[in-house]
């Protein structure tokens, strides 16, 4: 299997180390950052193939990040994973190029299995 | 509605969204940490103490998130209600919440409610009504009916569309106690000028079916906010 460079944002500390660890077992090493800033920062320096990323942040929201990432680093692909189910976010969301809209909380291997794809889809633009 | 009661309403239902947005991060932690115990046991080499307790818990603790997460899902929607004031909606959806949300009152009384048969998706009934007002009405409804069934009554809501109306049936099946007239009985129930109250708001009307028994509401359907009118 290919080494995907992961990079999970989320503001809750408690979920992002635990999934990070549960992906880690599956040899799906990852990065996390726990809000948008340090998201950027973390984007910039590790170009991530895939990047899972919550809405609701203090500071700068997902949706901002999202935006900013796909501006400057239109081959990293981003997954939403969030617990604000609004469908104009969604469709927002994906406007903006999210690869996938994921609620929480999700079942791992649907997690994984999508950032499966969202890199095979990176593969297959030839990035 | 008054213009105040509108806010306050959608103050509460707004409140009430937040706190759903954030029992589901409690119950992705949840799931997560459940997740990674049962990762980790899966890992072991060993057969810890106790495994198959630990497993059965755990098994149950993922249930509970699945219950949960749903739960808060009908929550969410429901606090996202009173957003837009009046609003064109599809009836069978909305009342297929008010009943998922009833549930727990009819299972006190052990009675079985369900919306009957469901609508197919190529038959739903579009309305323009006060959504909140629509669902006080279906669940004064179902209150008036939950305060005179006994233990084993089924209480059946059905939605059909006729012309420009829409006609909601609350029947309730299964024996009632000897001597006792169920029919007449709802009209003499605390909830029923309130339900008679809120139909008349809505423009609609209810009335009491003897023979089935049940409630009736009939609901005018209004043209859809920004169609042209029928």
């Amino acid at each position: 299997m290919a080494k995907i460079n992961i990079l999970l944002v989320d503001d809750e500390a408690e979920f992002i180390t635990t999934l990070a660890e549960r992906m880690q077992l599956r040899n799906l090493p990852c990065q996390y950052a726990l809000n948008g800033i340090q998201a950027l920062q973390m984007v910039a320096a590790l170009t991530p193939d895939v990047m899972v990323l919550d809405l609701k942040m203090p500071g700068i929201d997902g949706m901002e990040v999202l935006r900013q990432v796909k501006k400057k680093y239109p081959r990293v692909e981003v997954i939403i994973l969030t617990g604000h189910g609004a469908e104009k976010d969604e469709v927002e969301a994906r406007r903006l190029g999210a690869f996938e809209y994921l609620k929480k909380p999700v079942d791992i291997d649907e997690l994984t299995q999508h950032i499966q794809q969202a890199y095979q889809h990176k593969i297959s633009m030839g990035y | 509605m008054t213009q105040i009661k509108q806010t306050e309403i959608a103050f509460f239902g707004r409140i009430t969204a937040g706190v759903t947005h954030e029992l589901k991060n409690v119950l992705a932690i949840v799931n997560e940490s459940s997740g990674l115990m049962q990762d980790l046991m899966a890992l072991s080499k060993e057969t810890p103490a106790y495994h198959d307790r630990f497993k059965k818990a755990l098994t149950s603790i993922r249930g509970q998130v699945q219950r949960g997460q749903s739960l808060i899902a009908k929550l969410n929607q429901f606090a996202h209600a009173p957003d837009i004031a009046v609003r064109s909606f599809d009836l069978s959806e909305a009342a297929g919440l008010v009943v998922a949300l009833s549930q727990r009152f009819a299972a006190l009384k052990n009675v079985t409610l369900k919306v009957v048969p469901p609508l197919p998706s190529d038959q739903t009934v579009q309305a323009t009504l006060n959504l909140v007002q629509f669902q006080m009405a279906l669940f004064s409804a179902i209150e008036c009916w939950l305060s005179l069934a006994v233990s084993g009554n089924e209480l059946n809501i059905t939605l059909s569309r006729k012309e420009k109306t829409c006609s909601i049936l609350l029947a309730c099946e299964g024996n009632f106690p000897a001597g006792t007239d169920p029919a007449g009985g709802l009209a003499a129930t605390e909830k029923w000028p309130l339900l008679q109250r809120i139909t008349a708001t809505l423009e609609g009307t209810v009335e009491i079916d003897r023979l089935k028994p049940g409630i009736l509401l009939i609901l005018p359907i209004k043209p859809l906010i920004g169609a042209p009118a029928e």
